[in-house]
């Protein structure tokens, strides 16, 4: 590891008046469960990495009649036990609470885990250039995939590995982008963007950007969310396939519902294929599986990771039905 | 540090690097290897394709049974895996071909159990294959070809051999009787399944293997022996045979190990350490033991075969009155007492070795693919045992081990790059303690009459052995489908299923 430097801005004014002086070699650290891990396993070599987790001012989780808003800067932890979140939005709590261990969840940001970088296996090998990287070729395509991506690839396969993500934007979610330019809010949804927008990144941030905080509007009445993850193993292990589900039931048949994946895409993969099919229709296995088989037409499965077509279906079912 | 598991037992570039610094330095040289550098150049376990053939008749006698092996070992050779089929049931014809694959990586190292890990594998899912194929209790099967004699049933016999024990102590520990009788007959999305598998390891023990016993006028006591503890629980079995022999506690020995000045020890593999030292240490104990008594029987003035030592005292067994304690028979050493110990020969014409059973219960979804070991319970026939508690741990940890290597485990190789692609304990999956099911270890508490003084054997690997055929053929019990291959991943079971369904 080569030295670099920490700059620790003690307010957000100071943080954005750094943001103003960003060049290449500058790199944003939060909660640092990510950026440590590659700057150890150099992938990159930082200058200066800016200490977040210096800032001063900070709000904790807060509820108004129109939205619940999330400092970007809260750990993942906070998530899991706020009051306010188990009480509106089981399916953000439920993936908060099936990310990584607690010891990560502590340390780890909200803001942290929507911004992170792929675990794609070629783009964390030092020795491997890969596209992302700037190299001219995908290695996982015709190499080992796995856990690579079934839909959304073709010049990058990686898989979005957040769990908050899908719960979030199945919520609605917005977020607030800043920067010494100014603050905007899009969409959760608008914030990822597919490799063959921008190989190099996975979100809409410019250099000086950051994401500064996430709101949830107020849930409608009577809708109920939830957070299905398939895993390999009990613990500490990323999506292999997992559902975020949200919508409104009523006399046995979703009014409205939102589905979005994660583990199958490079960015949170958003089923309307499925919720179109499912919407409207007495509530089965059958028409679940059925809703799950019009959004899989879509997919591209690479040599090794067809099983993950089933795996959909397995926890579509799981997910959608546990709202019944 | 850490584990050993055999990864040690040779030399590395950076073992080496680590003693020449250590006598430049004139230091103690500490070395550290990262997951990537341990993936990179330690070495691994050797791959193994293994093809089966077999004959059984309805009644379910083995006729024939023959395994052709391909081994990869990188530029060194790969592991032999045939000693189950040659072995472990009573078979008149077995045919056996190895062959080697090298190829220009790095050398294969051995790792716990080597050969009869993948061995037993291949041919205790074989056997419950057989016994699906004639409709016989893949148990019974086991049992109906039962042998005591090494070479299946054609060679010498076995010094002791608990495994018919084990079978039963097993069978209803797990609750045998609520298998599938047939593989794959349960309903609905989640599928349960029994399975056991057979085990067998060499682990007698290396003659020849020295400990001291060291009296001092001050009644301290130690024990002395060249080995080492890696964690097979060495202190705690040295403490244990001196004290129980001389009538102390065990924290009252002072235990010596790991300086090559001390009396000679084999290396720490193959499950040799305990029956090596335990009866080294034995042996110098008795003498030492036989001093004290004659010492207390000129202080009490009664015959030497009258004294007994126990509860840190010396006294004459018909008058437990006439008593002197430790510490003052210890007083009138002239000086420091030094008692040599060694572990004898084997006998010849009989065959040592250990053999266990691990019985397995699971849950299957045949929805996601996904198993969970519910239960696993472990019967091992490791002569006398001397410690329980570190006996039971050892069997909590290969079970573990094996565990996570028949689910999860896999060193994934990139043909473009050559290069591992999972070198981190992120990919590298192994099983976390949500994975972990109830474990129940056992034992046939047989005393080999002539292994060694002390009638026991080794331990430490054999608890790895069984236990992911035991997994495979539990699944197999579950959902109908055999999985041949570890680890056995949601994508495996899911193709496995769908074989099914077409009726491939």
């Amino acid at each position: 590891m080569k030295e670099f430097k920490i700059a620790q801005p003690q307010s957000l004014k100071q943080f954005i008046s750094l943001l103003s002086e960003k060049k290449d070699g500058y790199y944003l650290m939060a909660g640092g469960t990510d950026l440590l891990d590659e700057i150890k396993n150099k992938i990159i070599d930082p200058e200066v990495v800016i200490d977040l987790m210096s800032i001063s001012d900070r709000s904790p989780i807060t509820e108004t009649k129109d939205f619940v808003s999330i400092c970007a800067l809260s750990s993942v932890a906070e998530l899991a036990e706020s009051p306010i979140i188990q009480k509106h939005f089981a399916g953000l709590h439920q993936a908060a609470l099936s990310l990584a261990t607690p010891q990560l969840r502590n340390v780890g940001t909200v803001g942290g885990n929507l911004c992170q970088r792929p675990r794609c296996w070629y783009y964390r090998d030092p020795e491997v250039f890969c596209r992302k990287k700037g190299g001219s070729r995908c290695y996982a395509f015709s190499g080992r995939n796995r856990y690579h991506a079934i839909f959304g690839g073709g010049v990058c396969y990686i898989v979005f590995p957040s769990d908050l993500a899908p719960a979030f934007i199945s919520l609605d979610a917005v977020v607030t982008i800043s920067g010494p330019g100014g603050e905007k809010t899009i969409p959760l949804e608008d914030f990822y963007t597919l490799p063959q927008q921008n190989i190099r990144r996975e979100n809409v941030l410019e250099e000086n950007q950051f994401l500064k905080e996430i709101r949830i509007p107020a849930p409608k009445n009577g809708s109920k969310s939830t957070y299905y993850k398939f895993k390999e193993r009990g613990t500490w292990d990323f999506a292999v396939v997992s559902a975020a589900v949200n919508g409104m039931i009523s006399g046995g048949s979703f009014q409205d519902i939102k589905i979005v994946l994660g583990g199958v895409a490079p960015i949170p993969w958003r089923l309307k294929k499925a919720e179109d099919f499912i919407r409207g229709k007495q509530l089965s296995e059958t028409v679940i599986r059925q809703g799950a088989k019009q959004a899989l037409k879509d997919a591209r499965p690479l040599e090794e990771n067809a099983y993950k077509l089933d795996l959909v279906e397995a926890v579509l079912i799981e997910a959608v039905s546990s709202l019944t | 540090m850490g584990g050993g598991f055999g990864s040690k037992l040779g030399l590395n570039e950076h073992t080496v690097v680590s003693a020449l610094l250590a006598r430049e330095t004139k230091k103690p040289v500490k070395i550290m290897l990262s997951r990537q550098d341990n993936s990179l150049c330690v070495g691994n376990r050797p791959s193994s394709h293994q093809t089966y053939k077999g004959g059984v008749k309805k009644d379910g006698t083995l006729t024939a049974l023959t395994l052709v092996n391909y081994t990869s070992g990188g530029i060194r050779g790969g592991d032999r895996v045939s000693e189950p089929i040659i072995d472990v049931y009573k078979c008149p014809n077995v045919k056996v071909e190895e062959y080697n694959i090298y190829t220009n990586t790095g050398a294969a190292r051995p790792t716990r159990a080597p050969g009869l890990v993948q061995g037993t594998f291949g041919l205790e899912g074989f056997i419950d294959e057989l016994a699906n194929e004639i409709s016989m209790d893949p148990l019974e099967l086991r049992k109906k070809n039962y042998s005591t004699k090494n070479r299946g049933d054609t060679g010498i016999p076995y010094s002791s051999k608990g495994l018919d024990k084990g079978y039963e102590i097993g069978a209803r520990e797990i609750g045998w009787n609520r298998r599938n009788k047939v593989p794959g007959e349960g309903k609905g999305r989640i599928r349960r399944g029994l399975g056991m598998a057979s085990g067998i390891w060499w682990g007698a023990g290396v003659p020849g293997t020295l400990a001291d016993i060291k009296l001092h006028p001050d009644g301290s006591v130690e024990a002395i022996c060249g080995t080492q503890d890696i964690g097979c629980g060495t202190r705690t079995h040295m403490a244990v045979v001196a004290a129980d022999t001389l009538g102390l506690n065990p924290q009252d020995i002072i235990i010596k190990i790991g300086n090559s000045d001390y009396p000679w020890a084999p290396l720490s593999g193959g499950s040799l350490t305990t029956p090596s030292v335990a009866p080294a240490v034995r042996d110098a104990a008795l003498k030492a033991a036989e001093h004290l008594r004659e010492m207390a029987a000129s202080k009490l003035k009664v015959p030497v075969t009258n004294i007994v030592l126990q509860d840190k005292k010396l006294f004459d067994k018909d008058n437990p009155e006439s008593a002197v304690s430790f510490g003052e028979v210890m007083k009138d050493l002239p000086n420091e007492t030094v008692f040599h110990g060694e572990r004898k020969g084997l006998p010849e014409g009989y065959a040592y070795n250990t053999f266990g059973a691990h019985f397995v219960e699971v849950e299957v979804d045949i929805m996601t693919g996904k198993i969970k070991v519910i239960k696993v319970v472990a019967v091992h026939d490791s002569g006398r045992i001397i410690n329980k508690q570190t006996a039971e741990s050892q069997i909590v940890g290969g079970i573990t081990q094996g565990l996570s290597t028949a689910l999860f485990e896999q060193r994934i190789m990139d043909e473009t790059t050559g290069r591992m692609v999972n070198p981190n304990l992120r990919d590298y999956k192994i099983a976390t303690s949500m994975d972990i099911p109830e474990i129940v270890p056992l034992f046939v508490d047989i005393i080999d009459p002539r292994i060694n003084i002390l009638g026991t054997k080794g331990l430490g690997e054999p608890p790895r052995i069984p236990i992911a055929g035991a997994i495979g053929n539990a699944v197999y019990n579950a959902i109908g489908v055999h999985i041949r291959e570890i680890p056995m991943t949601p994508d495996k079971i899911l193709e496995a299923l769908k074989e099914k369904e077409v009726g491939r």
